[in-house]
């Protein structure tokens, strides 16, 4: 019978007695995130590992579940304590979607600490890739929303995964600072920490419009980078895996230190599928790199955790920001919904934005939302926003005492009375020397 | 219905109905429920959906009665089965006030089973595209061939005018509670397949 429906408004028709996927509506959604890591390492890394993992702190509704997978070789003497710490961790942890699985690694000699840096043979790396795509594939099979990979050595602050999925990006890496190389006798010149981040393949710092300072700068100042290259900490959305985006070898990428490591093959494949990744650099996380790293672990794990539950008193008590705090924000222009949300951070007071918006960041609470007008001035930069008025939503993700991140606040010249800062990096030796100089004898 | 009128009651200085033929007592719970100033019509020249009719001719017809009703404000369209959720009503005024949008639009949810879940699969995607339920009153719906042949289900809520559209603030949502129960589900499935005209 035509009743002058069309085929595809029949079709709709039909399927409303048939059978259907139900799901909470969204306010009331909550989203299930996997936190897994490949590990091999002591139990003093473990230790700390374990802890900063319990102790992230979400504002949004996630059921967190662990995923450990050990790489143990046969002569890893510390093996049965870093197990014993895993799976009494895993014991007793909220939930039942946790799990401890063990791979047996013959290849002991294809990873290990030499006298300046950390060696990888391409069989570790590869190794490395296929265990972490057990993790990806767990998420898919079991319905996961993401997951977060952490590498065994790096150690985050409370806030972490709550910034990293407050970035709504399908591949996001928290950013950490490391001294690659250790100096030694034969160094001619300082060595820097860097990023865990690149710009361009096997480790750029620069090129894709930025300068190698620009990049270090931004990222310095807390600040949400796309790049081409990451690792080590990083939330994958279930779409980009659902995509292709996984650890496998894509083939030969371009030489250099690293390059066939099964991040860059991840990067290089998630380039490839048009998955734009970006570097989130406002949780503080410290890279546990060297075995004398190990050393410092409690004075570093005492740094991470200020960052929360002190950081309320020294916000004098509420969640609230006063100038010269550092705040994350989105800025989401309602009236325009082609224009992606912006994602600010920086110290109150000095907030690259109009300063409505400033001043509505200064008055909310941490995870608050406010509407907000926003007036463009006639000089704006901008000509299409001159003398316009938009509708803005700005939600206070975040606050915290300024600070620099770890690792690289060591390379930072700060001063006493108006907190500016002086990347000692950019100096040469001398120039360095006088400044310290200068700074002593104020 | 009496949920939907406390819902919109939030939001809305007047309302207006068309009632397109119910039999179920409808406007008199909507004069009994309803704490504002109201206009309801009963459907004279167009057949209505419930008659068998197409929905669209029903939709013109409201959209220009509250239109004649708004005077250049803003009109939130709603069925009888829409609760707006995830706003304040603060909010939701700062929506009026703006001059650069002439519209606002957010997802829908097909809620099943309960008013708190909802249907994801096939053809049920609302709540992925963002759509327009407030607007301002530009003037009368066009009916000389904008409209194109009225759809007898899936019309459209509001007239093909080229509106400037901004998004609602995150969390508002529409609540289509329609196809909550079961038996009501079965309803508009025998519904849908026996509309005749088109």
């Amino acid at each position: 019978m035509n009743n002058g429906l069309t085929p595809f408004e029949r079709a709709h028709a039909e399927s409303i007695i048939q059978s259907a996927i139900v799901e909470p509506i969204p306010p009331l959604k909550r989203f299930r995130v996997l936190v897994g890591s490949v590990v091999r390492k002591p139990p003093a890394v473990v230790s700390a590992l374990l802890r900063t993992l319990a102790w992230q702190r979400l504002r949004a509704p996630i059921d967190v579940s662990y995923h450990f997978i050990t790489d143990f070789a046969p002569t890893d003497g510390f093996a049965a304590d870093s197990v014993g710490l895993l799976t009494d961790f895993i014991k007793n942890a909220k939930g039942d979607g946790n799990r401890l699985e063990h791979n047996r690694n013959e290849q002991e000699s294809d990873y290990g600490d030499g006298l300046e840096t950390r060696h990888w043979q391409a069989s570790a790396l590869h190794r490395v890739g296929a265990l972490k795509n057990r993790l990806l594939q767990r998420v898919l099979s079991e319905g996961f929303d993401a997951v977060w990979l952490v590498d065994a050595d790096v150690l985050c602050d409370p806030t972490t995964l709550q910034s990293l999925w407050d970035n709504d990006d399908a591949i996001v890496a928290g950013v950490y600072w490391t001294h690659w190389q250790r100096p030694n006798s034969h160094s001619v010149g300082v060595v820097h920490a860097g990023p865990q981040v690149w710009l361009r393949h096997p480790y750029c710092l620069d090129g894709r419009g930025w300068t190698e300072a620009d990049f270090r700068r931004a990222l310095v100042r807390r600040g949400r980078v796309r790049v081409w290259g990451l690792g080590a900490c990083t939330l994958i959305r279930a779409h980009a895996i659902a995509k292709g985006c996984n650890f496998s070898r894509i083939g030969d990428l371009p030489p250099g230190p690293m390059s066939d490591g099964e991040d860059r093959h991840f990067c290089w494949r998630a380039d490839a599928l048009h998955l734009p990744m970006y570097a989130d650099a406002w949780p503080d996380i410290w890279h546990c790199y060297h075995p004398e790293d190990q050393n410092q672990i409690d004075r570093r794990l005492a740094q991470l955790q200020r960052v929360r539950p002190e950081s309320e008193v020294e916000l004098g008590g509420s969640t609230r920001a006063s100038v010269g705090n550092l705040v994350s924000a989105k800025l989401t222009n309602l009236e325009q919904p082609d224009v992606p949300p912006e994602y600010v951070r920086g110290r109150l007071g000095n907030l690259e934005v109009l300063p409505e918006l400033q001043e509505a960041v200064a008055s909310m609470d941490v995870g608050s939302t406010r509407l907000v007008r926003v007036h463009f001035p006639v000089h704006y930069q901008l000509a299409a926003y001159r003398g316009q008025t938009r509708l803005f939503q700005v939600q206070l993700l975040d606050v915290k005492p300024y600070r620099l991140p770890p690792v690289v606040d060591e390379e930072h010249l700060v001063g006493a009375r108006s907190g500016s800062t002086l990347d000692a990096t950019t100096l040469n030796e001398a120039q360095l020397a006088d400044a310290v100089e200068g700074a002593t004898r104020v | 219905m009496r949920r939907v009128l406390q819902n919109a009651a939030l939001f809305c200085d007047e309302l207006v109905v068309l009632d397109d033929g119910s039999t179920d007592g409808t406007p008199d719970v909507i004069r009994a429920e309803w704490p504002k100033p109201l206009t309801l019509e009963t459907t004279q020249s167009v057949s209505g959906w419930w008659e068998g009719g197409a929905e669209g001719n029903s939709r013109v017809a409201l959209w220009n009665l509250a239109c004649s009703r708004a005077e250049h404000g803003w009109v939130y369209v709603f069925d009888a089965d829409h609760e707006l959720i995830g706003i304040t009503p603060s909010h939701y005024i700062t929506l009026l006030s703006v001059e650069y949008v002439n519209a606002w639009a957010c997802p829908l949810y097909d809620c099943w089973d309960s008013p708190d879940t909802h249907r994801v699969d096939g053809f049920w995607q609302a709540w992925r595209f963002p759509r327009v339920w407030l607007a301002r009153a530009l003037g009368k719906w066009p009916l000389n061939g904008s409209l194109g042949t009225p759809r007898p289900i899936h019309a459209g809520h509001l007239p093909p005018f080229e509106w400037k559209v901004g998004i609602m603030p995150e969390g508002a949502a529409i609540r289509h509670l329609g196809y909550v129960n079961k038996a009501h589900r079965v309803a508009k499935h025998a519904k849908y397949l026996h509309i005749t005209s088109p």
